[in-house]
């Protein structure tokens, strides 16, 4: 499948790079420059289109899926990865509609563990809503807090908040992404991915 | 049972003062009639306190006396900066920094423009698995930390910015993804753990090497999944006949190993000028293996190779080796004679043939045994020696086919991008790496008594260091210094560190006066003639 991925550059995007060359996708992202676009390729990605203003029109063309990593916007810079682009998130996902693109996976920037006023700032759930409501078979992913380590490929989806989630590998964030993609069982659904013990693929029979 | 209750306390206080007044008397009549030191016949008892104040003296110094940027061969500061690199991947620091900016020195020209993170060419498309701790918490008597599994990122070159030994003149070059390394250190002189977690820790890292030391391959060097420089010494151990020559089939022998990738032949090094000794009660079945030698029996080896004495015979036996074993051959050497050194460029431009890297030994070299006048006064320290050889092989047109690998205390990120400034591709590091396997600088290397089974082969000791944590320092360490060098050339407004040049240096002397490298090197060049001038003159009488 040829699958665009948003904030490919990122910590957890680098993972989904990785994953979807492992599994035989073919994974198209952008970059600011050429330097890292080179860095993006030796990752994983298939192609990097090169842009300093955000112009992916002629990168999504052809792709089959998005992976939207939010927060995940070249002009936004290091110093605003938490804080969403809802708007950057809309040209996309009606240039996404444009070219007939219906499979979304979105990770969202609000954590699994963030209280409901937390998960409002900055309208990190605005873009999510717009998702849900437009014509795309959508999976939104929110996950306890990403860090550098080992993935293990195992997972717990859970139903309601748990008052402390332990941190999850970026890896293991990446492979749910990626996992989703095809696994219709999280179709039109909203994850909440925490670390546990289940292999990937086994928790999601249960969402 | 009432008297012994009645009497006790008194028994016990008259014990107390007698026990060590009576001790007390027995020094000082046997210091007072002894013969051997003037000190206590004359002060029986002060004296003793002298002895005791030069036991403890370092450790005191280290710990309580000595300020941060003190110490020597290294401070304070700089111990810890390996410890804490290794431990907790931690290289910030606050308040600035501590070194003295009045003394002389060289620093990196930064540039008004420095890369970005994004701008850097830095492959870390392939992360690192390792083991680094966190504190949990800091106590005037205690710290609670705990290990955790991370993932971190290697800092490689990139491909087209590798360093390639012997491309071109050999069939399999050597190319290397970072530029720091490990200096020669043999099976023997480090015990088998701390070879085998600096072997691991290595190949964990990866983009490194391993240089082997003169004592041979052992299995110890093969533990981890890093590539060798084999080192080749006068005592040729590991590629010897019964007989004592160099024996060509356990040559081709050692190149056939897939992780040697490259030989090292160690001319007369400043440290090792005496040659070697090797006792026969150390020359253990495994040792003799190795080495190729007879197991109990002593071994000396003499302070040059007596197979060739000169450049022309040494190039040949070079150009042989690299014939047969297919793989880079380089050769180490210390700098002093600097009119030599001109001659053997000079041979290298005439012949076409040499070395495909030189490794320089600064001076100020040395990781074990030597003797005092040695370690201190023979061979140029690195920064000077460095770039002498630089410019000589630029001068003479070779410098594309020679490779040069610094050493001498260059243990942090700016140290080594000084070297690398200065004309060095590569940095190889030994005592830094002995430190992150545990080495607290006791001084004892030459004792096999090392207190935390570094420099030693005493079972006992070694079993002190462990491996399994050992080796993730090593790692730790190595990625840190390729991530340190990013950030200088990133500083000094270049993509990469391999672009680090002389231009990104400076030297300020004592005055503030400033110099760039170019011309210290004109300023040497003029000396030396001046001295040839002097040199004419008739002999003192």
């Amino acid at each position: 499948m040829k699958v665009f991925v948003f904030g490919g550059g990122g910590d957890v995007g680098e993972y989904v790079l990785k994953k979807l060359a492992a599994e035989n996708h073919e994974a198209i992202t952008i970059a600011e420059t050429e330097n890292r676009a080179e860095e993006l390729k030796m990752i994983g990605a298939a192609d990097v289109c090169v842009t300093k203003d955000y112009d992916f029109v002629d990168a999504i063309s052809g792709c089959e899926a998005i992976i939207y990593i939010a927060g995940a916007n070249p002009t936004a810079g290091e110093n605003r990865n938490v804080l969403v682009d809802k708007e950057a998130v809309a040209r996309a996902m009606e240039e996404a509609r444009t070219q007939g693109i219906e499979r979304v996976v979105y990770l969202s920037p609000a954590r699994v563990d963030e209280s409901a006023e937390s998960q409002d700032t900055g309208g990190k759930k605005i873009p999510e809503e717009l998702i849900k409501l437009d014509v795309f078979t959508y999976t939104v992913v929110y996950s306890s807090r990403g860090v550098h380590k080992p993935g293990k490929g195992t997972i717990d989806v859970i139903t309601s908040p748990r008052k402390k989630v332990m941190e999850i590998p970026y890896e293991d964030v990446a492979a749910v992404l990626v996992e989703s993609l095809t696994n219709k069982a999280t179709y039109n659904k909203t994850l909440k991915v925490v670390p546990g013990n289940t292999p990937i693929e086994n928790a999601f029979k249960s969402v | 049972m009432g008297k012994i209750t009645k009497y006790l306390p008194s028994a016990l206080v008259g014990s107390t003062i007698a026990a060590p007044l009576a001790y007390i008397a027995y020094i000082y009549q046997k210091d007072n009639h002894q013969k051997q030191h003037a000190v206590l016949r004359n002060f029986p008892l002060l004296g003793r306190v002298r002895y005791m104040a030069e036991h403890v003296g370092p450790e005191l110094r280290q710990y309580l006396f000595s300020g941060d940027n003190e110490g020597l061969p290294f401070s304070r500061m700089q111990y810890q900066d390996i410890v804490k690199a290794g431990k907790y991947n931690e290289r910030l620091i606050g308040f600035g920094s501590s070194r003295n900016f009045a003394e002389d020195g060289f620093y990196i020209r930064n540039s008004l423009f420095p890369k970005l993170r994004t701008e850097l060419k830095i492959d870390n498309s392939k992360k690192v698995t390792t083991y680094q701790y966190v504190v949990d918490h800091e106590g005037l008597m205690s710290r609670k930390e705990h290990r955790e599994e991370v993932l971190t990122d290697p800092y490689y070159l990139r491909d087209e910015d590798a360093v390639v030994l012997g491309e071109g003149y050999c069939r399999q070059p050597f190319r290397i993804k970072g530029q720091v390394g490990m200096s020669a250190m043999s099976y023997g002189a480090l015990g088998e753990n701390a070879i085998t977690a600096l072997s691991k820790g290595l190949g964990i890292a990866g983009g490194t090497w391993m240089n082997t030391g003169e004592g041979g391959i052992s299995d110890h060097h093969l533990a981890g999944d890093t590539d060798l420089i084999m080192q080749i010494g006068p005592g040729l151990f590991g590629v010897r006949t019964p007989g004592g020559e160099f024996s060509w089939e356990a040559f081709k022998e050692k190149a056939d190993m897939e992780k040697v990738k490259a030989f090292e032949v160690k001319l007369a090094q400043g440290a090792k000028t005496r040659g070697g000794h090797l006792e026969g009660q150390k020359v253990t079945e495994e040792i003799a293996r190795i080495r190729l030698i007879e197991p109990g029996k002593t071994v000396n080896s003499p302070n040059r190779f007596t197979e060739y004495d000169s450049f022309e015979k040494l190039f040949d036996f070079i150009e042989e080796m690299r014939e047969v074993g297919g793989k880079p051959v380089g050769m180490k050497i210390v700098v002093g004679d600097v009119e030599g050194l001109e001659e053997m460029v000079q041979i290298m431009k005439d012949s076409g043939k040499g070395p495909d890297f030189i490794t320089i030994d600064g001076g100020e070299g040395g990781t074990g045994a030597t003797y005092q006048e040695l370690a201190d006064s023979v061979g140029l320290p690195i920064l000077t020696a460095l770039p002498i050889v630089d410019e000589l092989l630029r001068q003479y047109g070779v410098r594309d086919r020679v490779k040069l690998i610094a050493s001498g205390k260059l243990i942090t990120p700016d140290k080594i991008a000084i070297a690398l400034s200065m004309g060095a591709d590569l940095v190889n590091i030994a005592r830094g790496f002995m430190i992150s396997v545990g080495c607290i600088m006791a001084g004892v290397c030459h004792t096999n008594t090392c207190p935390v089974g570094v420099a030693t082969t005493d079972p006992d000791l070694q079993d002190g260091l462990v491996v399994g944590e050992k080796m993730y320092r090593v790692a730790n360490y190595v990625m840190s210094l390729r991530a340190g060098l990013f950030n200088v050339a990133a500083a000094a407004g270049v993509e990469s560190p391999t672009m680090l040049e002389r231009k990104h240096l400076t030297h300020k002397d004592i005055q503030g006066r400033i110099s760039s490298v170019g011309s210290m090197i004109h300023k040497i060049e003029q000396e030396e003639q001046e001295e040839k001038d002097v040199e004419d003159l008739p002999a003192k009488n």
